[in-house]
């Protein structure tokens, strides 16, 4: 069995009387330890499909199956304990504790779970022990986006979610995160689903859901998946 | 309009749709400001106004001058001084209503000048044939009694007989009159319905009555000036040479100089040689103006118009300072959300003005915001509270006052004036808010604002400490302090609230105490009042078993002039029965009036020859304490002179009457005459205490009998005003407290959305993230709390001041649990407050919350 399984997955958001599809019947499955790049443009439903599975939004209709748990079942409470112990997040515009200091913020989102990781040596690998002591204003984005994902490992959760987190990076910091990413994966063997519009990323990733319309229309395996170091965009 | 403003008005309606909550919140404040402020000013000066035009249209004398005598040629003279439109003589009597306690005041008719307002009835005419004379009598007393128009009652009056050279003292004779009550009529000098404090005339035991000058004679026929035993003046003298004699003038109008006057009247008491050839001269001359005078007394110097001026005047102290808390909640709640509010639409400020609109109509934005809470808030409040409270103060007045029967004449400056002073302060919170943003070029509005620094606190120094705390407290604690401004501003509301609460509670709370002390302390069942002084050691000599009274105390007593150093002040000297006096007048009683030296009552007061006693007020007013010299002069009742300088033994707490006290052997020692009008009396143990007090008002001598428990009700029911104003006040304190705590919490709320989701998504759960709100409030409120005391304190002090215009001494100290209660009742209406938002932080949707751009 996959750990995540889409089945016929199905978003509709309601605005009054419109209603406005987001995601229709969306199929997909995901190993444990894969790098997966989920690939579309703006509009696409690619971060509905991430809300979904963080546990930060409900399907309407269908399955989402995360280690044989249907987490669209799941009450409110249920969905806050998953999202306690079982994702980690990263966002495009970081979402820092912005009175937390570095540290402080990847201790405190392991405060929050149980089996977590050390949060000193989480934030030292992802080099930034020397800046524990700073908040996030005086980080710079690359800085910021490498303690929100220090701290989503700490927490040392079964996925790791990444909405479009270089997006507000130059490309050098960029390149630096996504190299992180891959790191993470390959040294903590956590599974990654990141994504992006920027389809330069997909390479890096051993599964490419492209998504369109609510809909996915595609799913790429990389064989042979590349080192971000070599790509380009 | 130019086209741009009407965008900005229609966005500016949209900012308040979009923060109706914090909108909201700011109009209730200034609301309850308006309210009181219009509310109570309108209703003081529309009751001083009613008492004013009442006063105008009765021709109330503008001056009222007493004499010993003063003759017909005198009033002339007086009529054509400067300033003096009419004068016009009368005369004043004290009477008695036989076979009752009653009191009367009767004076005599001047058609022209304080006109009387009959009510039913007619005014009195002359003298009929059966032998009554028509009277009108004081509604207040009318209604206590049901008198109706033709009742009999019959008047012991006191005619006067003799006025001695050079004593000047005056002797009169009783007389007695049948009359017919021929009007009912409203007496303006009929201010309480009640008077407690002074004597045991009520509104029961006193009347104000009218009648004919002619049908009173002022005088015996063998009256005049005597020196010995022969007269040198006689008014029957005077009488026949056409010259009639009054006791007084009223006059429409006052002479610039009044005193000098209406004193030119009178001889030289002070010289008697120079008084005898003053009187000489008189005889000599005996249609010239003359007469002896006494005192004149202005319209606003009657002692019904001081008190009922003093009164108004303190509810509207109340009005201009209280509102003032309210309006500076709102500048404060203004400021944090307009403030907030900016900072939101900082980008679209910057697209504004980059689209060519210029600053101005920006400022008018926030501006408009801010003065529409205020028109909206301040003209309802201001109506609401014009056209009820006035009506409410009537009411609650009638209750302790004799109000003419007039209508209110309401306006609606104040009402503006509150708008106005609300909306000044408004504009300075909206102009201050969007100032800073402002200042900023376009294309800087329009980048997104620069995080703000977040450094490390206080707090964090204490390592220990630090760590300890959870995650929860440390986002907090910097929040707070990366806030300081809006911390502070966020606890004015606090600040104010429970500043209302202890300054109102606290003043019903010392109110009671004060009631409980004055109750422990009094130790006697009724107060007797003697018609003449008696002589106290003749008296407890006289005095045999009567087998009803228990026990029976003379408290000989003098007004006196207390001076320290510059300092100086009025008060009575009472001698109480010490432990020696008890031995040797075996009658009274030593516990008819417990002394206490501390406030809680523990260590009494147990008076010795030397012991002198002052009370607390006293001290702080003379800035005396115990050992320290003072000097006291007065007249004692025998007429003499008291003269001596005593040191101040002790210092006594006594609430409601205040008195300097010391023992009979005190008195004695110092030559001061043991003479008493007012004895405390003690039932026997099964005897019923109104069935004593009325046996001993029938004896002889007696004035009149007051119960303490009558005198303690009075006094009880003339303090119910207060509940009213605490009533009102803590529902304002409340409303303050509620929209202040929503406002902040729902300005934090829209600033952390973000942080909240972030959290949320972290899988902190609701109720943690609900706690971290209800905390940060706490400490809020904690720290408004702290503020709040000392102002609460400094409130109720104040408070205590004005209750002292009433006439009431009262304790002014902050009990730990009123203290306690008003910061629990500030706690729960600040919890109150964030519960109203925690529904608005369930519905934060992660995903809409970290969607948008930080």
């Amino acid at each position: 069995m996959s750990l995540i399984e889409f089945k016929n997955v199905s978003k509709i958001y309601r605005l009054g009387e419109v209603e406005i599809p987001a995601l229709d019947g969306v199929d997909f499955a995901i190993e444990e330890g894969e790098f997966v790049v989920v690939l579309g443009a703006s509009g696409a439903g690619k971060s509905t499909i991430l809300n979904i599975l963080g546990g930060m939004d409900t399907a309407t209709g269908g399955e989402v199956n995360v280690a044989g748990d249907d987490i669209t079942k799941y009450n409110a409470k249920q969905m806050t304990l998953y999202r306690r112990e079982k994702v980690g997040f990263v966002f495009q515009f970081y979402n820092l504790i912005t009175n937390l200091n570095a540290l402080e913020n990847v201790e405190f989102a392991a405060s929050v779970t149980q089996n977590h990781l050390d949060p000193a040596k989480t934030l030292d690998d992802v080099g930034l022990s020397e800046r524990a002591k700073n908040f996030p204003s005086q980080l710079s984005g690359g800085e910021q986006q490498r303690v929100a994902i220090a701290r989503a490992i700490a927490k040392n959760p079964l996925l790791l979610l990444c909405d479009e987190p270089t997006g507000a990076l130059d490309y050098k910091t960029g390149k630096m995160v996504l190299k992180l990413l891959e790191n993470v994966n390959a040294e903590y063997k956590k599974t990654v689903v990141l994504i992006t519009h920027n389809s330069a990323i997909a390479p890096m990733a051993d599964k490419v859901i492209h998504v369109k319309s609510g809909k996915v229309e595609a799913i790429d395996i990389n064989e042979n998946r590349m080192s971000v170091d070599s790509i380009e965009w | 309009m130019v086209g741009g403003m009407k965008y900005i008005l229609l966005k500016t309606f949209r900012d308040i749709r979009e923060t109706i909550g914090s909108f909201i919140s700011i109009l209730v404040v200034i609301f309850i400001g308006c309210f009181f402020f219009a509310g109570i000013i309108e209703a003081t000066s529309a009751v001083t106004k009613q008492v004013d035009g009442y006063a105008a249209d009765l021709n109330t004398a503008s001056a009222r001058a007493a004499y010993m005598y003063v003759n017909s040629a005198a009033v002339d003279e007086i009529g054509e001084a400067e300033g003096v439109k009419l004068a016009a003589g009368y005369n004043t009597f004290y009477a008695k209503l036989k076979g009752t306690r009653t009191d009367v005041t009767l004076t005599t008719l001047t058609p022209d000048i304080d006109k009387p307002d009959v009510l039913r009835g007619k005014l009195p005419e002359r003298k009929k044939d059966d032998g009554f004379i028509e009277i009108i009598v004081d509604k207040v007393y009318a209604e206590a009694h049901k008198i109706k128009l033709g009742d009999t009652m019959e008047l012991t009056v006191d005619t006067l007989d003799r006025i001695e050279l050079p004593s000047m003292n005056m002797s009169y004779k009783k007389l007695d009159y049948k009359c017919r009550v021929s009007g009912i009529y409203h007496a303006i000098d009929v201010l309480y319905k009640v008077d407690v404090m002074n004597t045991a005339a009520t509104a029961e035991e006193f009347v104000m009555a009218m009648v004919n000058v002619e049908d009173v004679p002022l005088f015996t026929d063998t009256a005049g000036i005597y020196s010995g035993a022969n007269p040198i003046l006689p008014f029957s003298s005077l009488e026949q040479a056409g010259i009639t004699v009054y006791n007084g003038i009223r006059t429409l109008g006052t002479p610039e100089n009044a005193k000098e006057v209406f004193g030119a009247y009178t001889v030289d008491t002070e010289d008697a040689e120079q008084a005898l050839k003053q009187i000489q001269d008189m005889l000599k001359n005996p249609s010239a103006a003359a007469g002896l005078f006494v005192n004149v007394m202005e319209f606003d110097e009657y002692p019904a118009v001081v008190a009922y001026d003093g009164i108004n005047d303190a509810i509207s102290a109340l009005a201009a300072v209280l509102p003032f808390i309210f309006f500076a909640v709102a500048a404060a709640i203004t400021v944090i959300s307009l403030s907030k509010t900016v900072d939101n639409q900082r980008m679209q400020i910057g697209v504004i003005q980059a689209i060519g609109v210029g600053k101005g109509a920006v400022y008018f934005s926030y501006i408009f915001y801010a003065l529409f809470a205020c028109v909206i808030g301040g003209l309802t409040g201001g109506i609401v509270g014009t056209y009820t409270v006035p009506y409410l103060l009537e009411f609650i007045y009638e209750g302790q006052f004799a109000m003419p029967p007039t209508p209110l004449d309401i306006g609606v400056l104040y009402l503006f004036l509150g708008v106005v002073v609300a909306a000044a302060l408004a504009c300075v919170s909206a102009f201050l808010s969007c100032h800073r943003t402002l200042k900023a070029v376009p294309a800087q509005a329009m980048r997104p604002k620069p995080p703000k620094k977040t450094k490390r606190i206080l707090a964090e120094r204490w390592t220990g400490l630090w760590k300890r705390l959870g995650f929860g407290a440390k986002m907090n604690l910097r929040n707070m302090f990366l806030h300081k401004i809006r911390m502070l501003l966020s606890s004015v509301g606090i600040v104010g609230c429970l500043a209302l609460l202890i300054g109102l509670v606290g003043l019903k709370d010392n109110m009671a105490f004060s009631f409980n002390h004055y109750d422990a302390q009094s130790g006697y069942d009724m107060a007797v009042y003697l018609l003449d002084a008696a002589d106290v050691a003749a008296e407890y000599a006289k005095m045999e078993e009567s087998g009803t009274v228990e026990k029976l105390t003379f408290v000989p007593a003098f007004s006196a002039k207390f001076t320290h150093g510059k300092k100086s002040a009025d008060q009575t000297v009472m001698a109480l029965p010490s432990a020696d006096d008890v031995r040797k007048y075996e009658y009274c009683d030593v516990d008819c009036v417990k002394l206490y030296t501390d406030m809680s009552q523990k260590t009494r007061l147990k008076l010795k020859t030397d012991t002198f006693a002052i009370p607390e007020y006293l001290a702080d007013k003379l800035d005396v304490k115990a050992g320290d010299v003072v000097t006291i002069s007065g007249r004692a009742l025998d007429g003499k002179t008291a003269e001596f300088d005593v040191k101040v033994t002790d210092i006594v707490y006594e609430y409601f009457e205040q008195k300097a006290y010391c023992s009979y052997g005190f008195f004695e020692e110092r030559g001061i005459a043991l003479a008493a009008d007012t004895a405390y009396v003690n039932a026997a143990r099964d005897a019923e205490i109104n069935a004593v007090a009325k046996k001993i008002e029938n004896a002889e001598g007696v004035r009149g009998v007051q119960t303490f428990r009558e005198s303690f009700g009075i006094l009880e029911d003339r303090m119910s005003l207060l509940d009213y104003a605490v009533i009102l006040f803590v529902i304002g304190a409340g409303v303050l407290a509620v929209a202040v705590i929503y406002n902040i919490t729902a300005t934090n709320l829209k600033e952390r959305t973000r942080e909240i989701a972030t959290l949320m998504v972290l899988g902190y759960k609701k109720r943690e993230t609900a706690n971290m709100l209800i905390v940060e409030n706490m400490v809020i409120t904690a720290i408004g709390c702290l503020l709040g005391l000392p102002l609460g304190f400094l409130l109720l002090k104040w408070l205590v001041g004005v209750t002292e215009t009433f006439g009431v001494f009262i304790s002014s100290f902050m009990s730990w649990y009123t203290a306690l209660g008003c910061m629990a009742l500030t706690f729960l209406f600040s919890l109150v407050a964030t519960m109203f938002l925690n529904r608005k932080m369930k519905k934060i949707s992660m995903v809409e919350a970290l969607k948008s751009v930080e």
